[in-house]
């Protein structure tokens, strides 16, 4: 077909004076039949000769054409048909004619209502679109399920998305799953009609979009129309949406602001990305700013403030529920940093969060405001939503203790009541890879220091623990049970662990024996919790937490450190930690250097080896530990024996970072002779592999790979 | 137990100085009470086993026994109480282990009694106590024949004088020698007082045949597995475990077997130890070794796949600790694809690397171990193998129960088929041959010539005088059956019926209504692994199950209506 044909259109009069009947009934959703097949019953019942009616619908029909399972008019004649629409409806404003004018594709639409109607008409138009549409809401029909690529081949006659299957808790949240799925929601599932008419109110009357939203009680509606906003107005105004908060907008409003405003920060951040990659001039813009002079970041910084900011002014308990609905949905909503890393946008709105949270708290306490801010800080992240509550509660620290102990401790009580839950249902797992759990525990910490005086972490962390099924009886009987009782115990432990370094914040007293003492009973509860478990050897970050935090806060004398060093409840992590931390804290405070250090390090060297032997009872991840031990202590013939047992450990493909720790063992001795052929050949080639360019070494392997070319020096041996 | 300076520098030869010296040092950490200096036995054993100074245990130095260290006991007591009765015992077990193993969140015991009802009129009796207060309860059941806890009175029927034997670690599967530790990481010591009440026991079998997987699950907590050891139903049992030692022996494929051993005070000679192992039933190795606090290497000339040691106790020969397990064998070779179009294969041994670049996409590999000592593992490994296979399906053949066709014995299977049928013909009843993927739609012209046209013939012809219903689950196709061409062969004493039911993945597409594919005779049901129409290019395999499960599902598919919307399946007569 060719482009802009238009069809001529040869009909009796009455038939083509009632052409818009067959549309409108045909595009209402609550009518399960189609225009094609509304042809015949329309056309007999207002066509009063015989004759014209068959002439009347053998023509009509040939305007449609089958495509799929479906007849729609053919393109050349969508524009005779509209003006046929629009000359028979008139002034008519019943529903049938409203989707009668919803059937017709919006651009034509729309140049048609601006050439034909004044503003009255338009009025009436729009007021009645939206009568239609408010009655429309809770048509099940509103919705189909066919062509949403998940339920692509759904019988499209029959299936229908109920509403229920998109509401989730919280407004934010409903809106952002509608958002994932958005091309296949809002502009296939959602009828063609329904679709129509909301684009078209919000192109000739945007400033009823706020009414639209709040009139409209379907949220794929709502989000149509937010969406269809956006389109037009992005390219000018990239902030358009933080003025659809005001403290009389509704939820849904709100909602889509926030949604919207992080859209439009996710856009600024692609900008500068893109810049970065493709230079400014090229750079594609997803907003009205184009060049750096635009200063993209700050604008991107202030849309964040300005967004809490809009938040905070709406009325408290309102306020706080948003605020901490924002918190909590922005992780998944903003892009950059992913689940290891927090990325700096995160980072930047959560500081503003919890200051005018902390704001609102202080001002404006109530149970009702605590409820509100809970309720909206849990909706969307997990468990971890208690760590703002700790972050609100840190804020607050020294200008309402009190009120700060309170938050502290409701944060401290849902977490025990978590680890009451998932003791019995085995879902208290840590990922310390998650930058959501890190952070977590961090605040946990915060709060468990801020939640009262006197605190005796041992007792805390004990007191627990007695009442977890946690002795050799329970491990033989219930492994499940155990191993779930073992990660609450981690848990606890390493909230504890953490509030040391809060406690020395605030300036409460933090005896280092008693810091001391922690480390012990972690490695106490490891090195027994550790007979019992699979796949675990003193190797976990909490035996590492301890070991930092003793010789951080722990003022561990040179005697208790050579104690841990002997031990052997004390893993290879715990004892790597224990120096690692002793130089960190000694190149930090720089401190002269006496010879005492080496004394130390000798002693801990033949301690440790001792414990070592042939290191052949010690697993893959345990020979990594101390490896980096040895390396630390300089130790070279134990560095050597670990490099041998890591690539000797059976069934285990090396990954780069096993690679860069043997290089650095093997290469650690003052020459190459005392390696068999074998290992040097394995150590220039592994070498080649892993940098073949002279630069390009990531920040993360450039330190290593420096030590390892200075050893390769030393040797005699060029790598390229 | 703890040396003064004077008697540790006797001990190990040296100058009071020397010890003073390394103290000061810090290389040997004493206990300081006031001004006087001691050092513990483990740390003065330590500090001279690093410099490789003699350390001979004093004869004035003597362990305390065992027995005299503090110890936890965990009373555990299964009670029936059904309606109208009096609870009885159905299971008592003391358990009871150093107290310092309890782990370091075990507070002092409470001494309460802990009930839990697992249902079924089963109630699980829990306490943790002293090793005292647990023997004085023992006591009071032989001497009144009950216990009395807080809230309830549980009967007794033991015989009064008990026996002793021991509980080992042997983790192998189907072995039915002894009763396990139920110490993880210790063999125990069992004084047992025995039950033979049989309506105990009856009731018991009773109970397991209602009980509820969730209910079996609590009942771990009893500590010892009475759903399968039944001869144990109303015994006393107390268990006290072996822990004046610990040991465990590694095996990594490395070709070593590494023995841990851990224990206070253990005294040079205390025990000796004997460690074994395996490959492909074949003993590598069986070994006395030393007993000394720490790690043995033992190294081997070859793979193990079984390994076990024992321990005794050196002053009376009792063995004390035994374990013997069977190691799950590791894949042999890893796969990973590397950036590069290099695909790098590495061994389980070390240095068994293989790199190489594949021709094309669909390169057929070939890798040959370069370590000739895994090469051999692997060889009488898999010989091995091969031959329990064959042993194993031997001795089911000779019962007719395991039956396996290869490919090239097509017709020996149909022939097996027809002897099934008519070793069976003396009973009276009805054949059923049920498979989903029956082939009646085979190409004309070949059909006279078709090896499965023949086949099907021979099946016909044997069921002859009986009616054979055929249960398939194809859709008819536009052809003819094959079998309209022998209306001489095919009488009316077969008859075909095709189930189908909808297909979930693929919408308006029907499949078959169910999967398995059996024959049925009057006298068995057999599995058959492939529908008839595969027999030739994969072979089949015939088992014959007492379950009647199938004979059920046959009859139950055949008893729906034909060609009924009411139906869970739509069924259609075809022949």
């Amino acid at each position: 077909m060719v482009s802009g044909f238009v069809a001529d259109v040869s009909l009796p009069a009455e038939a083509q004076a009632n052409i818009w009947r067959i549309f409108g009934e045909g595009e209402s959703p609550r009518n399960g039949r189609s225009a094609f097949d509304l042809i015949e019953s329309v056309i007999r019942k207002h066509v009063s000769s015989s004759l014209h009616q068959d002439w009347a619908i053998s023509e009509i029909r040939g305007w449609f054409e089958l495509i799929g399972n479906r007849r729609w008019l053919k393109p050349d004649m969508r524009e005779p048909v509209a003006d046929l629409i629009f000359e028979g409806v008139g002034s008519n404003r019943s529903e049938t004619a409203i989707w009668a004018i919803g059937s017709i594709d919006r651009d034509l639409a729309t140049r048609s209502i601006r050439s034909r109607w004044g503003s009255e008409e338009t009025d009436s138009f729009a007021d009645a679109v939206l009568t239609t549409l408010e009655r429309a809401c809770g048509s099940r029909k509103v919705l189909s399920a066919a062509g949403v690529l998940p339920l692509a081949e759904v019988d499209p006659g029959e299936a229908t998305i109920p509403i229920d299957a998109l509401e989730h808790q919280g407004k934010l949240r409903t809106f952002r799953h509608i958002n994932r799925w958005s091309f296949d929601l809002i502009y296939r599932a959602l009828h063609h009609a329904v679709g129509n008419l909301i684009d078209l109110v919000v192109d000739l009357q945007p400033e009823r979009f706020e009414s639209l939203i709040e009139r409209l009680d379907h949220p794929v509606m709502q989000a149509r129309a937010a969406d269809y906003l956006i389109v037009a107005t992005r390219a000018s105004d990239h902030r358009k949406p933080l003025a659809w908060i005001t403290k009389d907008s509704c939820d849904a409003s709100i909602a889509l602001a926030i949604l919207h405003t992080l859209e439009a920060v996710n856009r600024l951040d692609a900008d500068i990305e893109s810049s970065i990659r493709m230079g400014e001039d090229r750079t594609a813009s997803g907003t009205e700013l184009h060049l750096a002079k635009d200063d993209l970041d700050a604008a991107a910084s202030n849309l964040l403030d300005d967004l809490v900011h809009r938040l905070a002014a709406l009325d408290p308990l309102q306020s706080a529920r948003w605020i901490g609905e924002l918190l909590s949905g922005a992780p998944g909503m903003l892009m950059g940093g992913g689940q290891f890393e927090k990325s700096a946008r995160i980072d930047r709105l959560e500081k503003v969060g919890n200051e005018q949270l902390a704001h609102l708290v202080r001002h404006s306490w109530s149970t009702d405001l605590l409820a509100a801010l809970c309720a909206g800080l849990s909706v969307d992240s997990g468990r971890t939503w208690t760590r703002h509550l700790a972050g609100v509660a840190w804020e607050l620290r020294d200008a309402e203790p009190a009120l700060a102990a309170k938050l502290a401790k409701r944060a401290l009580d849902v977490f025990d009541r978590y680890v009451t839950e998932d003791l019995n249902s085995d879902h208290l797992v840590l990922d310390w890879e998650n930058w959501h759990d890190r952070e977590w525990v961090a605040g946990l910490g915060a709060a468990l220091a801020l939640s009262g005086e006197n605190l005796d972490l041992v007792r805390w962390v004990s007191s627990r623990c007695r009442h977890l099924p946690l002795s050799v009886w329970d491990a033989e009987e219930n492994y499940q049970g155990f191993s779930a009782a073992d990660r609450a115990a981690q848990a606890w432990f390493l909230v504890a662990l953490h509030a040391v370094g809060y406690l020395k914040e605030i300036n409460r007293p933090v005896d280092p024996a008693k810091v001391r003492d922690l480390a012990e009973a972690v490695w106490a509860h490891c090195c027994f919790a550790d007979q019992y478990l699979q796949d675990r050897c003193g190797i976990s970050i909490l035996a590492e937490h301890a070991a930092r935090s003793a010789v951080e806060f722990g003022a561990p004398t040179d005697l208790w450190l050579l104690e841990q060093a002997r031990r052997r409840r004390v893993g290879s992590r715990s004892l790597w930690a224990l120096m690692d931390q002793r130089k960190q804290m000694a190149a930090r405070d720089k401190r002269p250097d006496t010879g005492e250090y080496e004394l130390v390090v000798e002693d801990v060297t033949r301690s440790a080896s001792n414990r070592f032997g042939d290191g052949g009872r010690f697993g893959f991840e345990s020979l990594h530990y101390w490896g980096r031990l040895w390396i630390l202590l300089g130790a070279t013939e134990q560095a050597g024996r670990t490099a041998k047992m890591i690539l000797a450990y059976p069934s285990r493909l090396l990954g780069r970072g096993s690679e860069v720790l043997i290089l650095e063992l093997l290469t650690l001795r003052a020459d190459a002779y005392g390696l068999d052929k074998e290992l040097r050949d394995w150590v220039v080639s592994t070498y080649r592999k892993l940098w073949p360019m002279r630069d390009g070494t990531i920040d993360l392997e450039r330190e290593d790979r420096q030590r390892i070319d200075e050893q390769l020096k030393k040797w005699g041996i060029v790598v390229p | 137990m703890e040396f003064t300076i004077s008697e540790l520098a006797r001990v190990v030869g040296k100058s009071e100085t020397y010890v003073r010296q390394h103290i000061h040092r810090k290389h040997l950490i004493p206990r300081r009470q006031g001004r006087s200096v001691f050092v513990g036995l483990d740390e003065a054993a330590r500090w001279a086993r690093e410099r490789g100074l003699p350390f001979d245990t004093p004869t004035w130095i003597s362990a305390p026994p065992a027995d005299m260290r503090k110890r936890a006991a965990r009373m555990t007591v299964l009670v029936r109480h059904g309606p109208d009765e009096r609870p009885r015992n159905l299971f008592t077990l003391v358990r009871h282990r150093r107290q310092d193993a309890l782990g370091p969140w075990m507070s002092d015991a409470s001494e309460c009694w802990s009930s839990e009802d697992l249902g079924d009129c089963l109630r699980l009796l829990s306490l943790d106590a002293s090793l005292e207060r647990c023997q004085s309860l023992v006591k009071q059941i032989l001497a009144s024949g009950t216990l009395g806890t807080d809230d309830v009175e549980v009967d007794y029927s033991l015989h009064p004088n008990a026996r002793r034997h021991w509980a080992y670690r042997d983790d192998r599967p189907t072995t039915d020698a002894s009763v396990r530790s139920p110490f993880r990481r210790h063999s125990a010591e069992i004084v047992e007082y025995w039950s033979f009440d049989s309506e105990l026991r009856e009731q018991w079998l009773e109970a397991l045949a209602k009980s509820s997987s969730g209910s079996r699950t609590r009942l771990k907590s009893l500590g010892f597995p009475l759903d399968r050891r039944v001869d144990r139903v109303g015994n006393l049992m107390i268990a006290r475990a072996e822990d004046a030692i610990t040991c465990e022996l590694m095996a990594r494929h490395d070709q070593t077997l590494r023995m841990n051993v851990e224990g206070d005070d253990l005294l040079p000679f205390a025990y000796r130890a004997s460690v074994w192992g395996s490959h492909s039933g074949d003993e590598v190795i069986r070994r006395e070794v030393e007993v000394n606090p720490g790690q043995t290497v033992i190294n081997l000339a070859s793979d193990v796949d079984h390994v076990g040691f024992s321990v005794c106790r050196t002053i009376d020969g009792q063995c004390v600790d035994l374990m013997e397990t069977t190691l799950i064998m590791e894949a042999n070779f890893r796969l990973a694809v590397g950036s590069r179009p290099t695909i790098q294969i590495q061994g389980r041994l070390p240095h068994m690397s293989h790199k190489f670049t594949p021709a094309s996409s669909k390169s057929i590999i070939s890798v040959r171990a370069d370590d000739s000592s895994a090469e051999i593992d692997k060889g009488i490994r898999r010989l091995w193998l091969e031959r329990r296979l064959a042993e194993s399906e031997a001795v089911n053949r000779k019962g007719h129960d395991f039956v396996r066709f290869q490919p090239e014995e097509f017709k020996q299977a149909v022939q097996h088929v027809t002897n099934l049928i008519h070793r069976d013909s003396y009973r009276p009843g009805l054949l059923y041959w049920v498979d989903p993927y029956f082939e009646p739609y085979l190409n004309d012209t070949a059909a006279a010539k078709s090896e499965l046209v023949q086949a099907y013939l021979e099946l016909f012809a044997a069921t002859t005088g009986r009616l054979l219903r055929i249960l398939c689950g194809q859709q008819r196709s536009d052809c003819q059956p094959w079998w309209v061409k022998y209306p001489k062969d095919i009488t009316k004493h077969v008859s075909v019926r095709t189930f189908r039911q909808r297909d979930e993945r693929r919408p308006g597409q029907l499949k078959p209504g169910f999967h398995d594919r059996y024959l049925i005779t009057p006298e068995r049901e057999t599995v058959m692994t492939n529908s008839l129409n595969g027999w030739r290019d994969n072979g089949v395999t015939f088992i014959s199950l007492p379950f009647d499960v199938y004979r059920a599902e046959a009859e139950q598919l055949w008893s729906m209506e034909l060609e009924s919307v009411a139906e869970r399946l739509l069924v259609e007569e075809i022949a």
